[in-house]
Order: structure tokens, then C-alpha cells, then sequence
């Protein structure tokens, strides 16, 4: 985003052909996720249009349920994924891409200056972004064995991780995530298996309207591709059960806090103890490979016991694990040293995104990716202010907020409960949401701005035409809002509407209600966030208790409404600061 | 989750308790909206002149005469105490009379003012000087602590636990819609639509059973006030001092010894009461005496409960209530003197305040017909106060609209209403607001890859 808008950019990677490696699931979007791809996409990043470009399956999570839970997902062909993608960042213009590991940062006068690599090279900057993922003193448990690694098969970063604690003083804290294994396909018996297919209807993520193909990637087209679905049983569990101590969660060796929504498979087995079996999803890593991504058995066991663990599973018994499965311990920086725009606030010209933060998954690092790009670009180039997202506009406002107003208690990831104002931030009106934010800081394309313009002038003009168009005494508008109003029943006694129109009339009619409800309380916090608090308020106030002081002091909250949303400031001490401030 | 200045209306008392006469404080853009509903005077109190304290009726938000005589006066604003628009009335201190005002006040769309409230609206919208800047965010830190304080004490008991196990059960039902929409594709233990509509068909049941001790909160926070009245030397005095087990007035058989009303503190079967014994009411050509009987009739008008008392040993003496007193609702007729009497009066309550006979019977009848004239009915210790009461038929309202997109499986709405109700509940409380469903889905749920 940093190039895009026209600063020159130096991407420093340990390894060029390492970029966009899904360490993961091979998978895009999901609940909550794929809002966020939605939004990326209407703010001109990439992660859409490349997953479109790759997409082996696609489904719409929840499809069945109302418009504001529905998400969209698709399997990737893995390889062809961080392919596509580095040839995009090697094409494009003022980006350039470097192999090298960044070993410090240099600081002069108080003020970042530039980085070092490991080749004792030294790059000037006039801005830095950090997104380190899980390379920080990574550390690699396969059972009570661990090695340094920031990935299995990738070197980890050491000295950079001294440099961030050491030079900067920024405070760090150690997170654990973990993978399952992959095993071949063809070592899979399919048949004992129930199968999940993809989507009958041909969607995609980008609203774009259409691909641009790349060179080497000329009208590619790949084959969708079926999940499986396969349970763990009884044995599955003896065996994790029985070799428990040889689990390094279990005998302590992981300091490192996991995350409750994604727990290995031997919590599960511990805390859940009374059920007898666990779904596994066995997806597809592409059309480029045979590996099988097991979802649901991530596990820290050591190999013999991984062995032993598939092989238990209907369909696995002859399985051949082509990469064991492994828990990984990194750092990461506190983000409550950060504000809104991913600066540290102590270092103005330094922002932070993805795991360094605290967060998990490709999405929400994409996001925090594009808004630290594109603000430190701003910053370099005296372009103004930074772009900054409210909680109402986006899942990418709402995961910020999080993060600089919230205590990380595991790796942060969005879900949609986290939004108050999940009935607005769809998935099916990203583009609705964002482009214009998006245009006016130069992200997004004169075109795509001219796509999203017509499209509200042409909502206007159906709305205008349904309220006069009445059956029964009621306009078909007012009708829109009945679950049971079928529009479509009506066929030629309606003017021809595009689907999206059609989409974007029903669901509107239908929240209606709730969303004009909403905006209210949108109002009252916009009211408190235009309230500014000053970086160096003194804190030291009659009125607010030790707990609100220290809390506010260590996240310096730069509005009134971050500051209500600190845990512990409680609505008598905001009043206290709203009081204040207008001193 | 935080109220600030913002398009609310908020109300309070703004006198202290007890008094003779209530102030009861509107502010907010709706405040002459909202009043005009509770108003009946001369002219409508839109149409009334700004600033002009004016004479009519104060009415109950479902149209009851809750104070024929109440002053009432329309502030526009900017020119008011808060710089909002503002409505005062000015009504009887009789501790229900405003209590139900209040009530009326929140039943047609006031939020009852958060200590310091007004005032502090006042400095937001430049009405106080910035010297007293500081004064007010005391004011604020003080009302919260007290405000703590009390919630504490609530939240310690019987009450404060059947308001958080409503709130869990809320929560429960919540985790259950949000994993839903969170893990579509997680194999949960998820209960069917009918549990999830019994379970909030209970927590509607167990709201509408703390509603319905809202008076009763009122009175065992607030307590009522007792009026002793009636004849000259029938022994009201000694009444008195025989409630309060102790000499508090001067009792003499001399007619007319109590020249004032003499007031004293008394809890009664658990019932906090101001007990108030007036001087006796006869005509009078000693001018001290006839203002004496001019408060005793004031006081008696005031007051909550009126013991009639009468000498059931004088026969000549008219055993009947003055008209003007038999029109209240809570008025016991008591006769005095038992222990001279052979045989009791038909529809009189026979006390001897020499001998103490009969005083359970009379403690019985007022108790009863507290309870009774309020409509509560007692049970265990819980009693909600206004602001609760109003806090919770808002959760109650989000718990019963629930059922339908419950029905439709509308979850994301289902959700709306009931974090909605949580909220109303979290703020009586003081629980965090914003709950942590998160939480609850893992501890419930095995979720993960």
C-alpha cells in the first residue's frame, strides 16, 4: 500500500520465495475473516483478487443465516497463492523486493534512521513497518524436542527480536500458536469419508469486476476441489491421553499463551473430556499438490505419537504424514504501546503490523498490513494526517481498537461478536463501507470509485421507484421488509434491478429497524471520540481511582472513547476526564 | 455503554427526602414533551409562560391524580440551571406522592439522572464557571462512590443474586446464538429454538416477579410517613409513645396539651415510618392552638397513613371521621381507651395505649394495609427501586421482543436484543456491560482446529 501510493519501498524477507506462504490452513476468509478480505479488497489491497485468482473451493459460511452473518471463504491452491503474490509485489511499481535478514534497527538522535541486515548492510528510512509473523525467537516444540525455527524449515530471528527489546525498548511479550500435520492424498481412503463440497453458485471475493490476469498466469483456471470430513474416536483420545507427560503444554516447557479458539488437540481431549469424538476437516493445499491440511488435530505431541494419533482416524489408517504437526512459541510487542494508526507511540516513525501485535491469521494481518503501509508512506511523505478506522466502519476498525484499548489475553482474532455493529459491517457492502475512505487517501482506483458511485446513485433511483410502485395499498419498498415478500413472484410488474441492487434493497429494508437503532448509539460514541485527549495529559486527577490512572497512563488512549473502552476506567471517570478536558 | 450528554432526558428528586414540599427536576430536548404528558393546568404546559410558576395537577403516566395541588414551572433552554430545556414541578413531600412521580416520569421516557448529572451537564453546555470545574468532578466522584456504595450493599443481597443470575442466563442464552453464527462449521452441542425460548420465557417471569415488588422498594427504602390524628385528648400522645416505647410527647389530660406536631423515627414490622402525632383537631380560640391544628391537618394531609384515633370510652364523642379525612385511602380508624371498655366499637380497632392491648392487632392492620393499598406483595427480601424498576422492564421488553427473531431464526437480531437486555441489567448491577460471550462459548464449547 506503501508503493501504491507512491512511496518507494524496500520489502526486506528472509526468504523472497517465502512471501505469502500460507504456514497454515490453506485457506481465505471465514467467519468474520472474510469480511475483512471484503474490506481490504474495497481499500485497494490485493488479498482478494489473489485469492479469487487461486480458489479451489468456495463456500459462504452461514449462508443459511441472516446477511450479517454470512462470510465467505475459499480453499486456495497454496503454491500458486504465494506465487501469484510475489510476482505482484516484484511488478509492482516503487516496490522493491530484498532477501536478507534484518538484524537491527538504527537509531539516531533519538529517531529511526534505518535498518541492518545480516549482510552488515545498512538501508536508510525515512519509516519502518514491522511484521515479523512468527519469526521472533520462534521456537519449534515437536513433543518435549524444541529447536529455534521462525516456521518448520525456516530460520528464526534472533538478533532483530534483541534489537526490538534492546534499542528501541519496546515491551515484548511470548505467544504460542500451533499447525497440524499434512499428509499425502493419495495415502487417504476418500470413500469412508463424507465429502463438503464448494458452492454451486460461482462467487468470489473481489468486487473488482474483473481479474487481472497476470503474464504467467494466462486465463488460469483450477479445478474446485472437495473438503472431508472425518472424526477422531476413542482411541484417538487413549492415545493422546497416554502420552499427556510427553506433551510440552502439559509439562510446562510452553511459556507462551495459546489461544482459546484454537486449542491443540490434547486440550480438547483434557478439558472436554466426556466427548467421545472431533470433527478433522481434511482440505486440499491445491491443485499443485497432494498434501492434505488436517483442520481440527493441531497438536505438540512428539512424531511417534502423531503416528499413532492419525493412523486412528476412518480414512487415515494407512496415512502417510508427509509434515508433522508442531506448536510454535514467538514474540510479540504489547500493542498497547501503539495508537490507532499502528505508530508506536514512542517511536513515531515506526508501525507494527500482524503477529508482532498479538494477532493470529492471514487476514488480520493483511489488514493491519495496509493500514501501517499506507500510513507510514503518509508519514514519510508529509501526506497529512493518518488514515484511522472507526469501530463502526469496519472489522478493521474494530480489530484496532481492540488492540490498543484491550489486554491481549491470547492471539487476538476477529470474530464477528466482537462487532456492536455487526448488522453494518457486511460482507456484502465492504465496498459501500470503504472505497470512498479508500479513494480520498488515494488507494483505490478511479475506477472502482466510479463502480461504487453508480451504484449508490442506481440505489437511490430504485429506491425512488419502488416506494411508488404499491400492491396492496403498500410500496413494494415497505414490502421489502417482510421476510416472506417474495420480490421475485412479482417478475415483469417490477423494473429490471441488477442482483447486487435487488441484495442490497432487502437486506437494507429488512434491518432497517435495527440499524437506525444503532446509528443512535453510533452517534453518542462519535461524540466521544471526537473528544481528543492531548499525549501529555497529566493523568494525575482528583477523582480517578489508581487502577483507571495506571491504565490510562500506560495506553494513553487518544480519545475520549478509547479511553471508555479501557477495562477498569469506569463511566464516573470518564466523566471526570470529560470534565477535565474541557478545562 | 457509557451515558454522556446526548439526546436523553434525564429526572431526580432534587430536594432531600422528607421534607414538606418535593422538587422533581426534567432536562434533557424532550423534558416539556415528557412533563406535558404527567400536567394538567390552566393551559397546556407547552403553551404555559416560560418561567412562570404555575398551579395544576400532577398526573401518573397512566393518568391517575397523583397531586391536585403541584406547582409546576417550564424552563427553555439555554436559559435554565443545566442550559438544557427544563421542567421543575413542585409537589407534596409525602414520600410516595414523589416516588410515583418519579416513576410516571421514567414510565414515559426520562432516564433517572446519575449523581451529579445535572451539574455536570450544566458545566458540558457553559452554564458553570470554570472555577467550579473542579467542584463538579467531585460531585461525580463522590455520587459514584456512594452510588458504589449502595451497590454494593444491593448487590451483596438477596436481589443483587437474581439480577446476576439473570444476567447469566442471558449470557448463556447468547453464547448459544453467537456460537452459531461464529462456528458454523464447529460440530457444538448446540440446545434446540424451544429451550432457548423456555429459558427466556423464565428469565421473563422471574423479571416480571421483581417488578411487581417495586413499591414495596420504595417504601423499604424510603419509608412512609404516619399521621396520629383526631380529637383533642384521646390519648394520641400517648399512642405515640407507647409505638416508641419510650416518652417522646408530653401527655397530660388536659385537652390540648400537644400544641405542634411532634415527629419521631420507627420501624415497624420492617417498615421504616416517620411517625407524626398532630395536635388534636377541634376549633379553637387560642390562636397557638389553632396553628397547631393547622400543621396537624397539613402534616395529616401529607402523610402516607392517618390512625384516626378516637376515646372509646366517651360516649357522646361523634365516632365518625370528618368527611374531609374519610376520603383518604389509607386511614385506620383506632379507638383508644380499651381497657375502660366493656365491649368493643363494630369497625373500630381496639387499642389501650395505657396497657399496650391491642397494639399487635393495630401493628397487624398496618402493616397489612401498607401492603395491601400498594399492591406488593412481600416476599424474601428483594424489593426494586425505581431506577431498577425502570432498568428492568427496558431488559424485560428486549427478553419478551426476542422470541420473535428467535423464532425466525434471525440470530444476529436475537443477539441485539438480548445484549440489550444484559446492558439494562449490567447498569443495575454495575457488572461489566459488555460481556465477555467469548468467554462463555469457550468455556461451554470444544472449538477449534
Amino acid at each position: 500500500m506503501a508503493a501504491k501510493i507512491g512511496a518507494s519501498t524496500l520489502l526486506v524477507t528472509l526468504n523472497n520465495d517465502h512471501i505469502a506462504q500460507m504456514s497454515c490452513n490453506p485457506a481465505i476468509g471465514g467467519v468474520a475473516k472474510g469480511q475483512v478480505v471484503r474490506e481490504i479488497d474495497a481499500l485497494g489491497g490485493e488479498m482478494a483478487v489473489n485469492a479469487d485468482a487461486t480458489t479451489i473451493q468456495f463456500r459462504m459460511l452461514n449462508d443459511s443465516k441472516g446477511a450479517a452473518a454470512k462470510s465467505p471463504r475459499v480453499q486456495c491452491d497454496k503454491v500458486l497463492y504465494q506465487h501469484r503474490m510475489k510476482l505482484v509485489l516484484e511488478k509492482h511499481e516503487n516496490l522493491f523486493l530484498h532477501q536478507a535478514e534484518v538484524t537491527g534497527v538504527i537509531v539516531e538522535n533519538g529517531k529511526i534512521v534505518g535498518i541492518r541486515t545480516g549482510f552488515s548492510d545498512c538501508w536508510g528510512c525515512k519509516a519502518l513497518v514491522l511484521s515479523t509473523g512468527t519469526f521472533l525467537r520462534g521456537k519449534l516444540h515437536f513433543g518435549l524436542d524444541s529447536r529455534v525455527g521462525g516456521r518448520c524449515g525456516d530460520p528464526a530471528s534472533i538478533a532483530f527480536a534483541d534489537s526490538l527489546r534492546d534499542d528501541l525498548g519496546l515491551e515484548m511479550g511470548r505467544l504460542k500458536t500451533g499447525t497440524p500435520v499434512r499428509v499425502l492424498g493419495r495415502t487417504i481412503d476418500f470413500q469412508s469419508m463424507e465429502r463438503q463440497e464448494t458452492d454451486a453458485s460461482h462467487r468470489r471475493f473481489s468486487f473488482r469486476e474483473e481479474i487481472p490476469h497476470l503474464p504467467v498466469f494466462p486465463d488460469l483456471t483450477l479445478n474446485h476441489r472437495p473438503c472431508y470430513l472425518t472424526y477422531t474416536n476413542q482411541s484417538t483420545a487413549d492415545v493422546v491421553r497416554e502420552n499427556l507427560s510427553r506433551s510440552p503444554m502439559y509439562s510446562g516447557r510452553i511459556e507462551g499463551i495459546g489461544a482459546r479458539y484454537c486449542p491443540s488437540f490434547e486440550d480438547k481431549v483434557v478439558r472436554f473430556s466426556e466427548r467421545t469424538r472431533h470433527h478433522v476437516y481434511l482440505e486440499p493445499e491445491g491443485n499443485s499438490t497432494d498434501e492434505y491440511y488436517l483442520n481440527g488435530i493441531s497438536t505438540s505431541l512428539p512424531v511417534d505419537v502423531q503416528w499413532k494419533m492419525i493412523r486412528s482416524l476412518p480414512g487415515l489408517e494407512r496415512a502417510f504424514i508427509s509434515r508433522y504437526a508442531y506448536a510454535i512459541e514467538y514474540d510479540f510487542v504489547y500493542p498497547h504501546q501503539l495508537d490507532s494508526s499502528l505508530c508506536v507511540r514512542r517511536w513515531p516513525n515506526l508501525f507494527l503490523a500482524g503477529q508482532i501485535n498479538g494477532t493470529s491469521g492471514y487476514e488480520e494481518a493483511a489488514a493491519q498490513g495496509l493500514v501501517a503501509g499506507l500510513n507510514a508512506a503518509r508519514q514519510a511523505g508529509n501526506l497529512g494526517s493518518p488514515m484511522i478506522l472507526g469501530r463502526e466502519t469496519s472489522y478493521i476498525g474494530v480489530m484496532i481498537d481492540d488492540l490498543v484499548t484491550k489486554e491481549i489475553v491470547e492471539p487476538y482474532r476477529l470474530f464477528t461478536s466482537r462487532a456492536e455493529y455487526r448488522l453494518s459491517l457486511r460482507q456484502d457492502n465492504a465496498d459501500r463501507r470503504l472505497s470512498e475512505i479508500g479513494y480520498s487517501f488515494g488507494c483505490v482506483s478511479e475506477r472502482e470509485i466510479s463502480r461504487v458511485r453508480k451504484l449508490e446513485s442506481d440505489l437511490v433511483v430504485a429506491k425512488h421507484e419502488l416506494s411508488k410502485i404499491r400492491f396492496d395499498g403498500r410500496s413494494v419498498l415497505e414490502l421489502l421488509s417482510h421476510p416472506d415478500f417474495d420480490y421475485q413472484s412479482l417478475g415483469d410488474q417490477l423494473p429490471v434491478y441488477s442482483e447486487r441492487i435487488w441484495e442490497q434493497l432487502v437486506i437494507e429494508a429488512r434491518y432497517a429497524g435495527y440499524i437506525s437503532h444503532q446509528e443512535q448509539q453510533v452517534k453518542t460514541m462519535r461524540k466521544l471520540e471526537s473528544c481528543k485527549i492531548p499525549a501529555d495529559f497529566d493523568y494525575n486527577l482528583e477523582g480517578l481511582s489508581a487502577e483507571a490512572r495506571i491504565k490510562l497512563e500506560k495506553r494513553r488512549p487518544s480519545t475520549l472513547g478509547q479511553a471508555s473502552r479501557i477495562d477498569g476506567v469506569t463511566p464516573a471517570e470518564i466523566s471526570v476526564l470529560q470534565v477535565h478536558l474541557r478545562r | 455503554m457509557v451515558e454522556q450528554v446526548t439526546g436523553e432526558t434525564i429526572c431526580a428528586i432534587s430536594t432531600a427526602l422528607g421534607g414538606a414540599v418535593c422538587i422533581l427536576r426534567v432536562s434533557g430536548p424532550a423534558a416539556q414533551q415528557i412533563s406535558s404528558r404527567l400536567w394538567r393546568g390552566r393551559v397546556g404546559l407547552l403553551e404555559q409562560r416560560a418561567r412562570e410558576l404555575c398551579l395544576g395537577t400532577l398526573l401518573s403516566s397512566s393518568g391517575d391524580v397523583l397531586d391536585p395541588s403541584c406547582l409546576c414551572v417550564r424552563m427553555p433552554g439555554p436559559h435554565s440551571y443545566t442550559g438544557e430545556d427544563v421542567v421543575e414541578f413542585q409537589c407534596h413531600g409525602g414520600s410516595l406522592c414523589a416516588r410515583l412521580a418519579l416513576e410516571s416520569l421514567l414510565a414515559v421516557g426520562c432516564r433517572l439522572a446519575e449523581p451529579g448529572e445535572f451539574t455536570k451537564r450544566a458545566f458540558l453546555n457553559g452554564r458553570i464557571d470554570l472555577t467550579q470545574a473542579e467542584a463538579v468532578a467531585d460531585v461525580i466522584e463522590a455520587g459514584s462512590e456512594l452510588s458504589l456504595r449502595l451497590a454494593g450493599r444491593q448487590l451483596a443481597g438477596h436481589l443483587g443474586r437474581r439480577l446476576r443470575g439473570l444476567y447469566e442466563e442471558l449470557e448463556w442464552v447468547l453464547s448459544e446464538v453467537e456460537s452459531r453464527m461464529d462456528f458454523p462449521d464447529e460440530d457444538l452441542d448446540w440446545v434446540d429454538l424451544d429451550e432457548l425460548q423456555q429459558r427466556l420465557d423464565k428469565v421473563a417471569t422471574e423479571m416480571e416477579g421483581l417488578l411487581r415488588t417495586r413499591v414495596e422498594g420504595e417504601i423499604m427504602r424510603g419509608g412512609l410517613s404516619l399521621a396520629i390524628a383526631g380529637p383533642p385528648n384521646v390519648g394520641k400522645s400517648s399512642l405515640l409513645n407507647r409505638f416508641l416505647g419510650r416518652d417522646r410527647a408530653i401527655v397530660s389530660s388536659e385537652p390540648g396539651t400537644t400544641r405542634d406536631t411532634v415527629e419521631a423515627q420507627l420501624t415497624m414490622r420492617g417498615i421504616p415510618f416517620r411517625l407524626v402525632d398532630t395536635a388534636g383537631i377541634r376549633e379553637s380560640e387560642n390562636l397557638v392552638e389553632q396553628l397547631g391544628v393547622q400543621r396537624s391537618r397539613s402534616s395529616a394531609e401529607d402523610a402516607d397513613l392517618v390512625l384516626w384515633v378516637i376515646d372509646g370510652s366517651e360516649e357522646i364523642q361523634s365516632q365518625e371521621i370528618p368527611a374531609d379525612w374519610a376520603c383518604r385511602g389509607m386511614v385506620l380508624k383506632v379507638a383508644n381507651k380499651s381497657d375502660l371498655l366493656s365491649a368493643p366499637l363494630p369497625g373500630w380497632l381496639m387499642v389501650s395505649a395505657k396497657t399496650g392491648e391491642g397494639l399487635e392487632m393495630l401493628c397487624d392492620e398496618v402493616e397489612k394495609t401498607v401492603w395491601s393499598t400498594t399492591g406488593g406483595e412481600r416476599t424474601d427480601d428483594v424489593a426494586v427501586a425505581a431506577r431498577h424498576a425502570n432498568l428492568l422492564e427496558m431488559a424485560l421488553n428486549q427478553v419478551k421482543k426476542a422470541g420473535i427473531p428467535l423464532k425466525a431464526n434471525d440470530w444476529e437480531l436475537l443477539a441485539i436484543h438480548l445484549k440489550d437486555a444484559m446492558g439494562q441489567i449490567g447498569r443495575i448491577t454495575g457488572q461489566a456491560v459488555e460481556p465477555d460471550v467469548l468467554e462463555t462459548i469457550f468455556s461451554r464449547f470444544c472449538i477449534g482446529k
